[in-house]
């Protein structure tokens, strides 16, 4: 069940109706039902892996809060690591690492036979999977206690909007609403319908006409340029900006109708001054998860300059290989680490000046972005390609003649597409408000929604083109 | 940026915003239905006409394939035997369509007294629910639609591009808005009807396999849940008012033939239809495609008029010689 379906509007209009008639305790009871419903519509079967993700991790919380015996508390937190991480390693890793150590064996002469699974990757496992593990080592680090009702905590894993691909919330946040009665008020509908309404748009509209050139860019024997290789990463770079952050908008918007407030997942991404800054914009839930539960435990910066680079590459290897059993991933990951740790060089051997005065600071902030974009360009380019030989031809292309006019037809269809996403973020970073739309007045707004409605009426893509972040 | 605006007054302005944007909606879906309607307008013509013109003893029903047979040169071809013909088969449907119609011209009477159907088979494999529902259907049927579809979302979409001309035309307008509108010309100056038939058969016309859309065609038969229950109560229908429904095909090209004999397409399609024999008592006609040479056709699916010619002679043949239609139409109609 897509957000961009008409199936799911009409389940989520059935939820909203019985959500606003029930009181709080039912209103949960009914989310549980209506998330596993939601999930269930995917693959019924999947559904046994969140109900055992949730009573591993329920059981285990209570057990570790209910003990001071450090042994026991380690024993019950191993149990739940290694459950979600074993599920996870199962499903979506297991026919990868068993591939590629045939291969490795191969390349040394030597054979083994081992059975593939095969098995389809349950949708959103990543997403669960790190949201339930990070409630367990929350209360394993006394941040928080267990909760006591079974329901709560299901919601907590299962809660639909947020399911199969984030925001990767916290037990700390998203538990504490689902505790408490909610407040529908008028500010939350009308912003839930906002984020809702531009999400549809960022994924009908943009993302997947978008996907159309990017399969063709991006199919293997195509005759690359230098030109064709930039457009292949920039149609790419919206796509996947437009196709995630679609969803996630959707994601917070139905839930802000209900009453719920869920994180921010992206800040304006290719606006980023520095490979920092791109993950304090960039799947914002991811990456924090990240630093909170990888970085930090690995000793963080606090062991020295050398563990603190091999900490950087470790977290973001990690990071890449989280989005799924590819190479590719593995080296956008690595990419990323190295980014990050020559950027970590650069800031503390040669700290910049900051630039005086407004204009100079718009001249500083824009060409550092637009630096970033290029290398922000090529991580892409890592993570989509099918293959390494497809990222050693596309990047050999780069040398290869770059036709004008190519470029430029190419651009134009971009932009075709794209210009809503270009105003918006332009309105966004310079007024410094997300919700920009959202204070203009009335009939501006009526405006922009009609516009938006009719983008989506007539040139949406539906009924295809699932969420790209589904399969991580 | 702080901003003094504070919640409340974003959720008046939200508000406010919302309903200025539902008035302006309404207000252009208003506009917009003044603009001219093709589909609309051709699919409620061919049912308003059901009023006004009498029974026949033979009706032709399909899809565009089937309509390009000619009526007048059919009941020329049989005028010995003084059976009236009419051709009902409507441009880019299937089964449901013949449904519903066969079911107003019971309503009205004007039900005839064979039906010789010959839906192309990529029609019972695929759905149109929206078109159903957005175009066609009255409220009673509306209602049937979502039970016998069990297709909530599609139906519902159908529902609200009803109402809204913008949804109806989404296609059009979308591939007019990305610099092609060439549709959208077609749809304004003749959606209705079917573009002229090529005069001649054109002997270097070839469509090999690979020419053939995947998804249309190259694919083993199969019939949609939603299809099956409409082909179902079309049976059922026909059977019930006394209607011999005779099953048939259209001619289809010697790589369509080739490749659908290679899926065990034939032996599933007559299968499925002897189901609907043993419990609708249809008749079946079909016991092969009729393969005619790629100069008469005029694409993949439509024959040219050369085809049409060529194969509307044999199509008379074949009723001229069939005892179904001899005992069929040899009583005379029941009265009214």
């Amino acid at each position: 069940m897509l957000f961009n379906s008409i199936a799911f509007w009409l389940f989520f209009a059935v939820v909203g109706l019985l959500y606003f008639i029930l009181p709080h305790r039912w209103q949960n009871r009914m989310l549980l039902v209506a998330s596993y419903v939601f999930y269930g519509a995917w693959d019924w079967r999947f559904l046994s892996l969140i109900v055992l993700s949730t009573g591993v991790d329920y059981a285990a919380s209570k057990a570790i809060y209910a003990t001071d015996d450090a042994a026991r508390r380690k024993r019950w937190i191993t149990l739940s690591l290694v459950s979600n991480f074993g599920l996870l390693a199962v499903f979506k890793y297991y026919d990868f690492f068993v591939v590629s150590l045939q291969d490795l064996l191969s390349v040394i002469g030597l054979s083994a036979s081992i059975r593939l699974l095969e098995v389809a990757v349950p949708v959103g496992i990543s997403f669960y999977t790190f949201q339930t593990v990070s409630y367990t080592i929350d209360v394993f680090r006394g941040k928080m206690k267990p909760s006591q009702s079974i329901e709560e905590f299901a919601l907590y894993v299962a809660f639909f909007p947020q399911l199969v691909a984030g925001p990767i919330e916290r037990a700390t946040e998203l538990l504490d609403q689902i505790r408490v009665p909610r407040r529908v008020t008028k500010d939350g509908v009308s912003s839930g319908i906002y984020l809702c309404v531009w999400g549809l748009l960022k994924k009908t509209v943009i993302a997947d006409n978008l996907s159309l050139s990017v399969d063709r860019l991006f199919a293997p024997g195509y005759q690359h340029d230098a030109g064709s290789v930039v457009m292949a990463a920039a149609y790419f770079a919206i796509q996947i900006y437009c196709d995630f952050s679609g969803y996630t908008d959707i994601a917070r918007g139905v839930s802000r109708i209900l009453g719920f407030e869920l994180r921010l997942n992206f800040n304006i991404p290719y606006i980023a001054t520095s490979p920092q800054d791109f993950w304090h914009r960039w799947h914002i839930s991811l990456s924090t998860w990240l630093r909170d539960y990888l970085y930090i435990p690995l000793g963080g910066s606090r062991k020295g300059v050398a563990r603190t680079y091999i900490n950087l590459m470790i977290t973001m290897v990690l990071g890449g290989l989280w989005h799924g059993a590819a190479w590719n991933y593995v080296l956008w990951g690595a990419y990323h680490g190295a980014l990050l740790s020559l950027h970590r060089v650069i800031a503390l051997r040669w700290p910049g000046k900051t630039a005086e005065g407004r204009g100079a600071r718009l001249l500083s902030h824009t060409w550092k972005a637009l630096v970033m974009t290029v290398f922000t360009l090529y991580g892409w380019l890592l993570f989509r390609a099918g293959s390494l030989e497809q990222v050693v031809d596309m990047t050999g292309a780069l040398s290869h003649g770059f036709p004008i006019r190519r470029f430029v037809i190419d651009g134009v269809r971009l932009m075709f597409y794209a210009w809503p996403l270009v105003l918006m973020q332009i309105a966004q970073a310079w007024s410094g408000d997300l919700f920009i739309v959202r204070r203009l007045p009335g009939w501006a707004q009526a405006l922009f929604y009609v516009v938006c409605i009719y983008l989506i009426a007539i040139l949406g893509a539906f009924e295809s083109n699932a969420f790209i972040y589904f399969q991580f | 940026m702080p901003s003094s605006t504070s919640n409340s007054d974003l959720g008046r302005r939200g508000v406010l915003g919302a309903l200025l944007t539902l008035v302006a909606i309404v207000l252009i879906e208003i506009a917009c239905s003044f603009l001219p309607d093709p589909t609309i307008d051709d699919l409620a013509a061919r049912r308003v006409s059901l009023e006004e013109t009498g029974p026949v003893d033979l009706q032709i029903m399909g899809d565009s394939v089937a309509l390009a047979l000619q009526a007048d040169t059919l009941q020329t071809a049989v005028a010995d035997r003084g059976w009236t013909v009419a051709n009902q088969a409507h441009y880019a449907t299937g089964p449901e369509f013949a449904y519903y119609f066969l079911k107003t011209q019971v309503a009205h009477g004007t039900a005839p007294r064979v039906i010789w159907y010959a839906p192309s088979p990529h029609t019972l494999d695929s759905t149109r629910w929206p078109l159903l529902v957005g175009a066609y259907t009255s409220p009673s049927e509306t209602a049937d639609a979502f039970v016998k579809t069990r297709d909530v979302p599609a139906c519902t979409f159908g529902v609200l591009s009803r109402f809204s001309y913008s949804l109806r035309y989404r296609g059009p307008l979308g591939e007019a808005a990305k610099g092609d509108p060439a549709n959208l010309r077609g749809l304004y100056a003749a959606a209705h009807e079917l573009p002229p038939l090529p005069p001649e058969g054109d002997p270097d016309a070839h469509y090999p396999v690979e020419s053939l859309p995947e998804g249309t065609y190259r694919k083993a038969f199969a019939v949609q849940p939603g299809v099956d229950r409409y082909i179902r109560a079309l049976c059922r229908l026909a059977q019930d008012e006394g209607i011999v429904l005779i099953w048939d095909a259209m001619p289809v090209l010697p790589s369509v033939a080739s490749d659908r004999r290679g899926r065990h397409f034939v032996e599933d399609y007559r299968a499925y239809l002897q189901s609907l024999q043993t419990e609708y008592g249809i008749v079946i006609e079909f016991t092969d495609f009729t393969v005619m040479d790629d100069a008469y056709f005029g694409d993949i699916s439509h024959l040219n008029s050369a085809g049409v010619t060529r194969f509307q002679a044999r199509l008379a043949d074949r009723w001229l010689a069939s005892e179904t239609l001899e005992s069929a139409l040899a009583k005379p109609p029941a009265g009214p």
